[in-house]
């Protein structure tokens, strides 16, 4: 008898070989690749860039009056000012710097706590699973901008911080439910049950052997929370719970609204920042598309 | 098993070829493939997973998506090329002529529609029938295969594995086409089931008259269920042979090796992995013989540099491969 | 129906776990709840209705689960005390005013965004490449990018201050007497209605086209699919019945919980068009540390959700065999 060889390429097509020029990960490899992902990285690699040197793009102060009230764009002011006769275009350098941060610092806290329900419920199974899964449905189920304004209502007036880890606590369930169940998949797998015979730690197995293998569902996870944070962020500031006197994306188009920028036609007040609101979502979402489809190869176009 | 053979074939599929394009480079999934099915006869098609056997029986009922194109070739259904059908003559054509079984029944179900739906809708986009006559033809269909006709109403999940693969029968029934395609029809099921279920298809087929298309990588089925067999490797066709001959006296080394390593017809099932080596890749097949890096007895220089035919060896078996030839050639002188 | 029946219970959790929300986010504020309904009420009301408004609550003598329980009979009763702003007309009456606007608006808006994003995606998925596909898609992924408020603003700008086609705020016009029966009155609202309801619709269809589309996608390689095809099915019948009737069912999953976050969204959107609705509403509660509307309206918020939820559930129920 000769030995039995499974055979089980299919249609001839072995794994291809990638020649690498940069040593960096597979994934990110392919990132780089696809045109999607690429340009969403461009995009968001911009902002960041204009949020790190905004003392070198801009020499104004963007909380002091500088200017008549809602001068239209000139070569002094690129954006005109706003009706404090504050100059746009520092404030939406400056602006971008806070949402940003605040954005990605919300989108991390609220991965943390996906990453903690969604591997603990997916790795103890049993009645911590029950448990953790209805409560991860409950919370995606509930209103959540409703709820951060009732919970901002009785806080009158929270500061970032307080907005931040409520929005944190209120927002993890999309990942946790996501991290879940690739970790039920995971769980089951051979490296696992090896890691468990040999006597690993639980804490251990999750920490590095299971996350290391959803980093690509994590990041793009990290990424819809960030998304999602920063559009929650600045809806907050826009209807004016949290402090309205920082400069952000999202009080900027707060102080518009009520200083009636729409009736007096000063678009250059509230046009600018939504484009960039709009260019960060977009961004992220390009990303993801990205993540999506180099991990999902029946999205990919032939 | 008398097959006539002096008759038109049902089905005449000439130099066919089917390319994958993908990133890495055009699959040749078919080379130039050629063969004949005549009525009621069972051509059985078989050779490793990934040597073109599935992609010819999609290619033949026209369901191959993108990145699978055909790039040449004809398929003569009664004499017309199946190829050149335009949109709605493909449709009318199709199950009324040629059906297909698919290989797992619980996918070949629409989940959401009951058995009897899906075989009535088969009825009726082909002929116009009032719906009353055509849920009376389902129920007939249903006896016919072996399913309780009050299961009509049932929808595919309440239905056992080996229902569901009857009911797929029942549907690819429904127009009684003269040709029908089974992609491993039975794969999925376990083999006493199996058995049963082959057993009652050729009963339908010599009651109906139907000729079959039988692909599968069960070497066991392949030879006690059809007519003639038809032995692929990595795309191309290497040996064709009334089964009794091709399992009595195989004349491809790569045919000897599937047959030595495959103990009786009534033994326990036997996947054809027991070959030594990985199939070649198809971007860039090896030259002369695609066989020839796997095989034993490959002549040195021949055999890596001259592509073999298929050639005629002895009455209605045919052989490509240079060693038959030349001991056809022996034999003859 | 053990489906439905599961499915309702889950409901009802949710439903308490907002409540519990409800009940506990006052009691873990630093400072005295208390004396923070007190200080707003001050000289508005006479004293001795404090007593009835604080029960509302449930801020009564006693350990914290009798004041869970307080304050829960007082719900079920109905009873969400006197608005602070409105004083002293009740906080259901103020709710009865706001929330038939709302289930109007943004029922509508939601309903019908899901409807065409549901059918657009199909289409995309059916045409892989095509105008639909390669043009509208991205084109209202572009737009679903931008915040809702944002594109209300825009729509306000353009339509209503520049072109002055339609009316920039109010959900009719005020010198009109409300009266469903007089057309002038009717029409006068529909005209209200249409910029709040093309942003919403042109915001969140995106969304729904998407995961349609993706799903279609991954129904269209399943073997039925191939199968219909070969049987010669018309066209029309393989992409609905057999190919859009199981690609919608996780759409109708992804309804339901993108339901918050859409509803969330529109309720901003009432802010920017002073729609009287609950969004606009609520803003306005909170604004004026209207303590007992806030409440109320998450409470109905919520539950208007988990109510969606189940009417998406009873679909599925309905389309799909194997959940009966």
């Amino acid at each position: 008898m000769e030995t039995s060889q499974p055979v089980s390429a299919p249609l001839g097509v072995p794994q291809p070989k990638p020649t690498r020029r940069v040593q960096l990960p597979d994934w990110m490899n392919s990132i780089l690749r696809n045109r999607k992902a690429s340009v969403g990285i461009i995009i968001l690699t911009f902002f960041v860039l204009v949020s790190l040197f905004a003392g070198q793009l801009t020499s104004i102060n963007p909380t002091r009056r500088v200017g008549r009230p809602h001068e239209a764009p000139s070569a002094e002011h690129i954006l005109g000012t706003t009706r404090d006769g504050k100059d746009v275009f520092s404030q939406v350098v400056y602006g971008g710097r806070t949402t940003l941060f605040v954005g990605f610092l919300t989108g991390t806290i609220i991965i943390a706590i996906s990453i903690v329900m969604g591997l603990t419920a997916g790795y103890m199974g049993g009645w911590v699973d029950e448990f953790l899964s209805m409560l991860t449905n409950v919370f995606l189920i509930l209103p959540g901008i409703p709820l951060v304004i009732v919970v901002a209502g009785w806080l009158d007036r929270p500061g970032p911080a307080t907005v931040m880890i409520v929005l944190g606590a209120i927002s993890w369930a999309w990942g946790a439910r996501v991290l879940r169940s690739q970790t039920l998949t995971l769980r089951n797998s051979e490296f696992v049950a090896a890691a468990r015979v040999v006597g690993e730690p639980t804490w251990r197995i999750i920490l590095f052997e299971i996350l290391p293998n959803m980093v690509s569902l994590v990041v793009s996870s990290w990424i819809g929370a960030v998304q999602y944070a920063t559009l929650a962020l600045v809806t907050l500031e826009f209807i004016g719970l949290g402090d309205v006197n920082i400069v952000t994306w999202g009080t900027i188009l707060f102080w518009a609204q009520n200083n009636q920028a729409l009736l007096t036609g000063a678009w250059w007040t509230f046009i600018p920042p939504g484009i960039c609101i709009a260019a960060i979502g977009l961004s992220l979402t390009l990303i993801n598309y990205g993540i999506d489809e180099i991990t999902n190869p029946r999205l990919q176009r032939s | 098993m008398a097959v006539k053979l002096v008759d038109e074939p049902r089905l005449k599929v000439r130099n066919l070829q089917v390319e994958y394009h993908t990133r890495r480079g055009i699959v040749r999934a078919v080379q130039d493939v050629s063969f004949d099915v005549y009525p009621n006869e069972v051509f059985g098609l078989a050779g490793e997973s990934g040597c073109g056997k599935s992609t010819i029986a999609h290619a033949v009922t026209r369901i191959l998506k993108p990145p699978a194109y055909i790039t040449g070739g004809e398929i003569l259904c009664n004499g017309t090329d199946i190829l050149m059908m335009g949109t709605e003559t493909l449709r009318r054509f199709r199950w009324e002529h040629m059906s297909i079984v698919f290989q797992s029944a619980m996918n070949a179900l629409n989940p959401v529609l009951t058995v009897g739906e899906q075989i009535i809708d088969a009825i009726q986009a082909h002929v116009l029938t009032p719906k009353k006559q055509a849920r009376q033809q389902a129920l007939d269909l249903l006896q016919i295969v072996g399913i309780d006709p009050g299961r009509i109403d049932s929808y595919p999940h309440q239905l056992s594995g080996g229902m569901r693969q009857r009911a797929v029968i029942a549907i690819a029934l429904a127009l009684k086409p003269e040709l029908i395609i089974m992609d491993e029809p039975t794969t999925a099921l376990d083999v006493v089931v199996q058995k049963q279920i082959m057993q009652e298809i050729r009963q339908l087929k010599n009651k109906f008259g139907f000729s079959i298309l039988f692909i599968t990588h069960d070497l066991s089925l392949l030879v006690e269920f059809s007519d003639r067999i038809g032995i692929m490797y990595a795309g191309e066709l290497v040996e064709v042979s009334p089964s009794r001959e091709i399992f009595q006296n195989p004349r491809h080394p790569y045919t000897m090796r599937l047959m030595n390593s495959f103990p009786t017809i009534t033994g326990p099932r036997q996947d054809m992995l027991g070959i030594p080596g990985a199939p070649p890749d198809l971007v860039s097949p090896p030259s002369g013989c695609r066989f020839h890096p796997r095989c034993s007895v490959a002549l040195a220089g021949r055999c890596q540099e001259e592509h073999p035919l298929l050639k005629t060896v002895s009455p209605r078996h045919e052989v490509a491969c240079h060693l038959a030839e030349s001991e056809a050639v022996k034999h003859g002188g | 129906m053990r489906f439905l029946a599961r499915r309702l219970v889950f409901y009802l959790v949710a439903l308490l776990v907002a409540i519990v929300l409800n009940f506990l986010i006052p009691r873990l504020m630093v400072g005295d709840p208390v004396q923070l309904i007190i200080a707003r009420f001050q000289g508005r009301i006479e004293p001795s209705a404090v007593d009835a408004i604080k029960a509302t609550f449930g801020f009564v003598q006693g350990p914290l689960h009798e004041q869970f329980f307080t304050y829960l009979s007082n719900l079920l009763q109905g009873n969400f005390g006197p608005s602070v702003m409105n004083y002293p007309v009740q906080v259901s009456q103020v709710l009865g005013a706001s929330i038939g606007w709302t289930l109007r608006l943004v029922g509508t808006a939601t309903i019908l965004s899901f409807l065409i994003g549901t059918l657009l995606g199909i289409v995309a998925a059916w045409r892989r490449g095509s105008f639909v596909d390669g043009y509208v898609l991205p084109f209202l992924s572009v737009l679903g990018a931008f915040p809702y408020f944002w594109f209300a603003l825009m729509v306000v700008y353009v339509f209503a201050f520049n072109l002055r086609w339609f009316p920039m705020s109010h959900a009719s016009d005020i010198s009109l007497r409300p009266d469903w029966t007089s057309w002038p009155y009717v029409s006068s609202v529909i005209e209200h209605a249409v910029l709040p309801l093309m942003t919403i619709l042109i915001t969140s269809v995106g969304g729904w086209m998407l995961g349609m589309r993706n799903n279609m996608i991954g129904v269209l390689s399943q073997d039925y699919i191939v199968m219909a095809q070969a049987k010669g099915l018309a066209e029309r019948r393989v992409m609905l019945t057999y190919a859009a009737r199981n690609a919608i069912l996780p759409a109708l999953t992804g309804f339901a919980m993108s339901l918050g976050f859409v509803i969330g969204g529109a309720l901003v959107i009432e802010i920017v068009f002073s729609y009287p609705g609950v969004g606009f509403t609520l803003l306005q509660a909170v604004g004026a540390r209207d303590y007992p509307l806030m409440q109320a309206i998450f409470l109905l918020i919520t539950l208007a959700v988990l109510v969606a939820n189940f009417l998406a559930d009873v679909a599925y129920v309905l389309l799909d065999p194997r959940a009966r």
